[in-house]
């Protein structure tokens, strides 16, 4: 009986195996995950001055894992605002901050869902001039094993965006580039492009709307625009539909916001927008000029018709 | 009743048990006096930044505007006022750092240091650099007993003590600290110094319950606030290895005039004594990647956000730190025919800030045969494979992938098929090391895997097919995931 029941047993652990064996593994372990805080850092400082703080890193994986951490140049994409790594150091002694930061330590070993603090130092120089500055402090898993056969070799890496602003009179300017929509519309919403760009020395965030008023000049739609930070020599696009159900007749769409570190300086543009349901127009202008042939053409042939009616009558 | 036990209890035994009481609540009295602690006993530094201390790797000629020296991690800033030490039979020369060259330059282990003038006196190599941090200290306390006339109030820092101007690493330097530099509220003190103590003769009695303030670098106090910091003691070195590691231990003795101790307590002042962080909740940006494995959809993990379901190749592997795509195979000729050489990974970013984010990718190169120099195909702009031709590249596909971008139609829904195979072919791209390649992105966050605008859940194939002109070896190349926060 007992032997009975080793061999049961040990059949069905065997089909469980095999059972198992037939469906591959849905994901693999997750062997890379980490954490950083916070993701952005702002500072205001004199020219000067210093400062310090810290950024967390946590290390959600189930293994040890070591990072390092180094300060990096930041720069904006035009129209996207997307950061990115300023790999040619453009940025160098322009907008950058990075060659006041100093991080300690940079290089740190956290066990598996352990957090350890990289303390970052500020020190601005007395010559700072007033305005914004920019770095990202990045921090990367120090790969522990490679396969020297991949063909490819995968690196991650996460930054904290540091805004640095050093106090004084700083150049606040920016400028509508483009606001524009199409001239004429079949029909609503009207699709308007919104292009603005920051001339001045710090970055800003534009917070406004997008009105649309008729020809009675009563306001019939608002939109908020998003709130967007614009980095300095920079230009950020906007996209906005507005006005959904809209009669024929003319509109006016006007933008209007302010910006800066008070929020007082102002930008405003208007533009006018034609909503004529053209395809509507074109299809009863059509029919009306099809009815006026049809009736011509049948006057003529009426008209032809009537002499020799009229010699039959006659003879 | 108590006139019951009188009568019934005689005397000496009644005076008995009161001297016992008596004697009890004294001596309950006295421990509360003598041994007590100090209360909130607290001590505030001005700066946690430690001093840097190294040494030089070169020898230093008189007047040249650089030196090199031992990368040991300490931090050096632009602006910051540097001293070569003197050694004997030298001068230490004093220098403001211009700059700093990257670690191991010039070489390994080292860095340059540049000042924009002459550094003064020449120096051997070994000789230290030094960037002294002095703090102000703000020690405060509440006595718990009166401290009387010709007492002591005694603060002890860590060590042996160093009267001198040059960072230890062993406690705080006292940088030829004076009694001139210290001041106290709340106290009149006489204030005399023998490193590593700072003693404070009370000159008129302290009460208790007193808050007593004594500011360790200050010229001047106005009611318990430092106008003229005059910051002496140098914070310590550091050779920590965890952010977390620099705890400095400070006794604070209150004593009587004949010596014996009133109360005490024991300071502990970090690195980050002097940070304040004011969150409730810390906003995170978090990252992780999950390799998919062989033979299965590569948007596993991912059916939410990603409609392309193709199986990885049965011989490719991946995980978090490489991708190997097995022996390449050709380019099909055949429309909807699948590339077969196609490893696959997943990436999951969550953020709770504000912000939203962006992933972007950036190469070492072409993948590439070293050996021969052949690189295989690619391009910065997403394009399909073409018929039989070589090609290389990554697809990204997810909720915040734009879709015309990566499949050249409105929707994720593709399949890894040469041109002519009708629409929805899965577009590859591959970045260069100076331009990026934009993965996916949303701009505003909080972003996680429960919020159906942008889970933030990206599913990245890797693919590649030859022809029969692609040179045989191994090929290679690296790919970097970088993930910001919009700005």
């Amino acid at each position: 009986m007992n032997n009975h029941l080793l061999v049961d047993s040990a059949l069905i652990g065997l089909l469980a195996y095999l059972f198992i064996g037939l469906f591959p593994q849905p994901i693999q372990a997750e062997d890379l995950s980490f954490t950083i805080s916070p993701p952005t850092i702002q500072v205001s400082l004199d020219p000067g001055g210093k400062s310090e703080g810290i950024l967390r890193v946590t290390n959600n994986s189930n293994q040890e894992q070591s990072f390092s951490a180094r300060v990096e140049d930041v720069d904006v994409e035009n129209k996207t605002g997307h950061p990115v790594i300023a790999v040619d150091h453009k940025l160098q002694n322009a907008l950058s901050a990075t060659s006041w930061i100093g991080l300690s330590p940079a290089t740190i070993s956290l066990q598996p869902h352990q957090s350890e603090e990289i303390i970052y130092y500020i020190q601005t120089p007395e010559s700072a001039r007033p305005g914004g500055f920019y770095s990202v402090i990045m921090v990367h898993p120090i790969p522990s094993d490679r396969n020297p056969n991949s063909h490819t070799t995968v690196q991650s890496q996460i930054g904290s965006l540091l805004y640095l602003t050093i106090k004084g009179a700083v150049n606040e300017y920016a400028t509508i580039e483009r606001f524009s929509a199409p001239q004429v519309l079949d029909h609503g919403p009207i699709q308007i492009s919104l292009l603005i760009k920051n001339l001045g020395n710090i970055h800003i965030q534009p917070k406004g709307v997008v009105s649309l008023h008729n020809l009675l000049g009563k306001k019939i739609a608002i939109t908020e625009l998003e709130a967007f930070n614009i980095f300095p020599e920079r230009n950020r696009s906007y996209e906005i539909g507005i006005g959904k159900d809209l009669f024929p007749g003319p509109y006016w769409a006007t933008v209007s916001l302010n910006y800066g570190i008070y929020n007082i300086r102002h930008l405003e543009a208007s533009l006018l927008v034609w909503v004529i349901p053209w395809q509507a127009i074109l299809t009863i202008c059509l029919g009306i000029i099809f009815l006026i042939l049809a009736i011509t053409v049948k006057m003529k042939n009426m008209g032809g018709q009537k002499p020799s009616e009229m010699s039959t009558q006659n003879t | 009743m108590l006139m019951r036990l009188k009568t019934k209890l005689p005397y000496e035994f009644r005076l008995f048990v009161v001297l016992v009481c008596i004697c009890t609540i004294a001596s309950f009295r006295i421990e509360h006096v003598s041994g007590a602690s100090l209360l909130r006993a607290s001590d505030a530094i001005s700066t946690s930044r430690p001093s840097s201390l190294t040494t030089l790797s070169n020898t230093h000629l008189n007047n040249a505007k650089s030196i090199a020296i031992i990368d040991n991690g300490s931090v050096f800033f632009q602006g910051d006022t540097a001293s070569i030490l003197a050694s004997p039979g030298e001068r230490t020369g004093t220098f403001t750092i211009a700059s700093a060259s990257a670690s191991n330059i010039p070489t390994s282990g080292k860095r340059m240091m540049y000042s924009s003038n002459p550094i003064p006196y020449s120096h051997a190599a070994g000789d230290m650099v030094a960037v002294r941090i002095p703090a102000m200290h703000t020690i405060s306390f509440t006595t718990g007993a009166q401290i009387r006339s010709n007492g002591k109030i005694v603060i002890t820092f860590p060590g042996l003590g160093d009267p001198s101007d040059i960072p230890s690493a062993t406690t705080f330097a006292f940088n030829n600290l004076s009694d001139l530099d210290i001041q106290s509220n709340n106290a009149t003190c006489g204030f005399s110094v023998i490193a590593p103590r700072i003693i404070c003769g009370v000159q008129i009695a302290i009460p208790a319950n007193t808050t007593v303030t004594i500011f360790v670098g200050c010229a001047k106090q106005i009611a318990g606030v430092c106008t003229s910091p005059t910051a002496k003691l140098l914070n310590p070195t550091t050779a920590k290895s965890k952010a977390t590691a620099d705890i400095w231990n400070i006794s604070l003795r209150a004593l009587n005039p004949d010596g014996t101790e009133i109360e005490s307590s024991r300071l502990r002042i970090g690195t980050i004594q002097s940070v304040q962080v004011k969150a409730f909740i810390d906003p995170t940006l978090s990252f992780s990647l999950i390799p998919v494995g062989k033979n299965l959809p590569v948007n596993t993990g991912n059916t939410n956000g990603c409609n392309v379901t193709e199986k990885t190749h049965p011989e490719t592997t991946a995980t978090s730190t490489s991708i190997d795509l097995g022996k390449l195979e050709n380019t099909p000729s055949t429309p909807k025919t699948s590339v077969s050489n196609i490893a696959a990974q997943l990436l999951s970013i969550t953020t709770n800030a504000r912000t939203g984010y962006v992933l972007f990718a950036t190469s070492s190169g072409h993948l590439q045969n070293r050996a021969t120099g052949f690189t295989m195909p690619d391009s910065l702009v997403p394009g399909p494979f073409e018929k039989g031709k070589p090609w290389f590249g990554m697809h990204a596909c997810g909720k915040d992938v734009s879709a015309s971008i990566w499949t050249g139609g409105l929707t994720q829904v593709c399949n890894t098929y040469i041109t002519g195979s009708g629409s929805g072919i899965c577009r590859y791209g591959w970045p260069t090391t100076k331009n990026q390649l934009t993965l996916a992105s949303d701009p505003s966050g909080p972003i996680g895997e429960d919020i159906v605008k942008g889970n933030g859940k990206t599913t990245i194939e890797f693919a590649a097919g030859i022809d029969q002109n692609v040179a045989g070896g191994n090929y290679n190349t690296s790919v970097t995931y970088t993930i910001l926060p919009t700005f």
